[in-house]
C-alpha cells in the first residue's frame, strides 16, 4: 500500500517537474447540493447595496392597480392569467384603436410569472408579469391564416387568447369557434397581437409581411390601463377561469 | 476593489498551491495526498430578481435575492478554500429594477459576490446588446465567455472572451460558454450584428484547445442552451452527448430545477455533468469536485465518477 503510494508520488513528481507539463489532475469525486436562498441569513452590505435603487422602484411600483377576487395562474393550454392578459389587450385595443377587434393573444413563454396572488394588484407585479417592452399590432388576418396560428398554438400546447375557443388534437387546432362561431377560412378577422409575435419572435412568421396597425402602445400599458378602468368603476379586476383551450383525449 | 482583492487572494494561492502540489512535502502523510477539492458555485436566469419575492402567501413568498444569496456564498467561502462563482445566463428582465435601470443593480452585485464568469442569456439583449455592453463596462469585471456568437462589429467584440483558464490551487479550469440561437427568440434590432454559431462545434473546439493547449484539468462550459427539447434542437444533452472533452455543463434557459445533476456520455464515451437551478435566484448550486493527481487514483475513461448527495451542515 505504502510502496504503491510513493511510487505515484514519484509518478507525479516526474511529471510536475517536466518543463512546460502540467501534474494532471483528474476529478474522483462528486458531491452536490442546491440550496434554497431564504432569509435565514442575510448580508447587511448588500441590503445597504440596493436601498436607493429599492426606494426608487417603490415611488412607482407598489401603486396598486387593482383588486384582483382570485389568483391568476399560469398554465397550459390555458390559465386564468394568459386569459387575462389577452382579454386586457382586446378589451383597449376595441377601446383605443379599433373596436372590430375580435381576437387577442399572449404567447405563453411571454409571460412571466407563473401565479400572481389574489388581493391588491400592484404596478411593479404588471411589470413581473410582462416585463418586455412589446408593442401592440393589430392585424387584419384571413380564417385560413389565423387557423394556421392557431395550429402554431397548439404545436406549443396552448397559450393566453381571447375571442376564440378551441381544442388541441395531436398538436392541431380543432373545433376553433370565434365568438362563438366555426372559424370561416374566407373571413377576415382583426386580431390583436405583439410586436414581438408579429415579427417572428415565436417561431412564426406567417404576419411577417401582413399588413399591420402598429399602435406604439405598449401591451404592459394596456394591462395596466384595463386594470385602471375598473379601479375607477370602483370595481374588482375580472378574473375568468374559462376554459378557451382544451386538450382533446385520443 | 473586490476584485482586486480576489486577484491577490488567488494568486497567493496558486503560489501556496504549487507547494502543495510538491510530493515530497506530503512524505510523511499518506492520507489522499494530491486531492485538491474545488467548489463551483452557479445560478442561472436569476431575471433582475435583487430582492426576495414578496410575503404576499405565494409559494415563493420570501425566497431569492441579492443579500442571501450573498451571505450564503460569504459562508461557503469562509471554509473553502477553492470557489468557483459562475452564472448561466439572463441575468437581466423580470422586474421592474431592469426596466428602470437596466441591468446595473443586478451587475454591480454580481461583482460584490465576486462572480468568476457569466454567459449572455438571450433576455441579456433585452434593452439591446449595446446597453449589455455598456453595463458591463461599467459595473461588472468579470469575463462574459462566448464562444458560439460571432461578435465581430458588435458592441461586444472587445467585451467577451472565448474561453479563459482559472487557477484554483494547483488546478487549472478551463471555462468556455455558448449561447442560445437568437433568431427568432430575440428581436433582431435587439442583437444586431452578432452572429449565431453551431454551439457542439464551438464548444468542442475551445474545449479541446483547453484541454490539450493549456492543459487544463478540468473544462466547464456555461450554456444558455436549456436542458433538453422534445425536438431535435440543441440543448446541454446534445452538447454533452455530442462533444468531446468537456466535463461539466453548467446550464440555463429552461428554468428547471434538477433534483440531482444529470449525467451524460460524450462521444469519447467519457461521463459529462450537467447541472441547472431553476430561475430567479431561487436556489444556488453547489458541485464540489475532489480532485487527484495520484496516479493510482486516476478513473480509467470508462469509469464512473462517484456522485453523492452533499449532507445537509
Ligand atoms: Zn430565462
Amino acid at each position: 500500500m505504502r510502496r504503491i503510494s510513493i511510487l505515484s508520488f514519484a509518478a507525479v513528481f516526474v511529471l510536475a517537474y517536466q518543463p512546460g507539463c502540467h501534474p494532471k489532475f483528474q476529478p474522483t469525486s462528486l458531491q452536490y447540493a442546491a440550496y434554497d436562498v431564504n432569509q435565514q441569513a442575510t448580508d447587511s452590505a448588500y441590503i445597504a447595496f440596493i436601498k436607493p435603487y429599492a426606494d426608487k422602484v417603490g415611488e412607482t411600483m407598489n401603486n396598486p392597480v387593482g383588486e384582483l377576487p382570485l389568483p391568476l395562474v399560469k398554465a397550459l393550454p390555458d390559465g386564468s392569467l394568459g386569459n387575462f392578459m389577452a382579454d386586457a389587450y382586446l378589451a383597449m385595443a376595441r377601446e383605443k384603436f379599433d373596436p372590430s377587434a375580435e381576437v387577442a393573444y399572449m404567447n405563453h413563454g411571454g409571460i412571466r410569472l407563473n401565479q400572481v396572488q389574489a388581493g391588491t394588484l400592484r404596478r411593479g407585479t404588471v411589470y413581473e408579469v410582462m416585463p418586455f417592452d412589446n408593442l401592440m399590432v393589430i392585424l387584419k388576418v384571413k380564417g385560413s391564416l389565423l387557423r394556421q396560428f392557431l395550429d402554431h398554438i397548439a404545436e406549443e400546447g396552448g397559450g393566453g387568447i381571447a375571442g376564440v375557443q378551441m381544442n388541441i388534437r395531436d398538436k392541431k387546432a380543432i373545433n376553433i369557434r370565434i365568438k362563438g362561431q366555426p372559424l370561416d377560412t374566407e373571413a377576415t378577422y382583426t386580431m390583436v397581437n405583439s410586436d414581438y409575435v408579429v415579427n417572428g419572435g415565436g417561431r412564426f412568421t406567417g404576419f411577417k409581411d401582413l399588413p399591420a396597425q402598429k399602435t406604439g402602445y405598449l401591451l404592459r400599458d394596456a394591462i395596466l390601463d384595463y386594470c385602471e378602468r375598473y379601479k375607477a368603476a370602483g370595481k374588482p379586476i375580472p378574473v375568468s377561469t374559462e376554459k378557451r383551450i382544451v386538450h382533446e383525449q385520443p | 476593489m473586490s476584485n482586486r482583492r480576489t486577484f491577490i487572494r488567488q494568486t497567493g494561492l496558486a503560489a501556496a498551491s504549487f507547494l502543495t502540489a510538491h510530493p515530497l512535502l506530503y512524505a510523511g502523510s499518506i492520507e489522499s495526498p494530491h486531492t485538491t477539492r474545488l467548489t463551483i458555485l452557479h445560478t442561472n436566469d436569476v431575471h433582475s430578481r435583487l430582492e426576495p419575492f414578496p410575503m404576499d402567501g405565494g409559494s415563493n413568498a420570501g425566497r431569492g435575492g441579492v443579500a442571501a444569496r450573498a451571505a450564503l456564498i460569504r459562508k461557503i467561502r469562509a471554509t473553502e478554500e477553492h470557489v468557483l462563482l459562475l452564472d448561466a445566463g439572463d441575468i437581466f428582465q423580470g422586474t421592474p429594477y431592469f426596466n428602470i435601470f437596466k441591468g446595473e443593480p443586478e451587475l454591480r452585485a454580481m461583482q460584490m459576490m465576486g462572480y468568476d464568469a457569466a454567459v449572455m442569456g438571450n433576455h441579456d439583449f433585452d434593452a439591446g446588446i449595446e446597453n449589455f455592453a455598456d453595463q458591463l463596462s461599467r459595473h461588472a469585471r468579470f469575463p462574459i465567455v462566448m464562444c458560439n456568437y460571432d461578435f465581430r462589429s458588435t458592441p461586444m467584440e472587445n467585451r467577451h472572451v472565448p474561453h479563459m483558464v482559472v487557477r484554483k490551487g494547483p488546478l487549472r479550469i478551463g471555462i468556455t460558454g455558448v449561447g442560445i440561437e437568437l433568431q427568432g427568440l430575440v428581436p433582431e434590432n435587439l442583437y444586431g450584428k452578432t452572429v449565431y454559431l453551431d454551439p457542439v462545434k464551438a464548444a468542442s473546439e475551445q474545449a479541446d484547445y483547453l484541454k490539450t493547449r493549456k492543459k487544463c484539468d478540468m473544462v466547464i462550459c456555461i450554456s444558455h442552451l436549456g436542458d433538453k427539447y422534445d425536438d431535435n434542437k440543441v440543448s446541454d444533452a446534445v452538447l454533452a452527448r455530442e462533444s468531446e472533452n468537456i466535463d461539466l455543463i453548467l446550464g440555463g434557459h429552461t428554468h428547471r430545477f434538477f433534483d440531482a445533476p444529470r449525467v451524460y456520455r460524450n462521444k469519447a464515451g467519457e461521463e459529462v455533468i450537467v447541472n441547472q437551478v431553476g430561475w430567479a435566484g431561487l436556489r444556488l448550486g453547489r458541485l464540489d469536485y475532489a480532485f487527484s493527481g495520484a496516479k493510482s487514483k486516476i478513473l480509467e475513461k470508462n469509469q464512473s465518477l462517484p456522485i453523492g448527495k452533499k449532507e445537509a451542515e
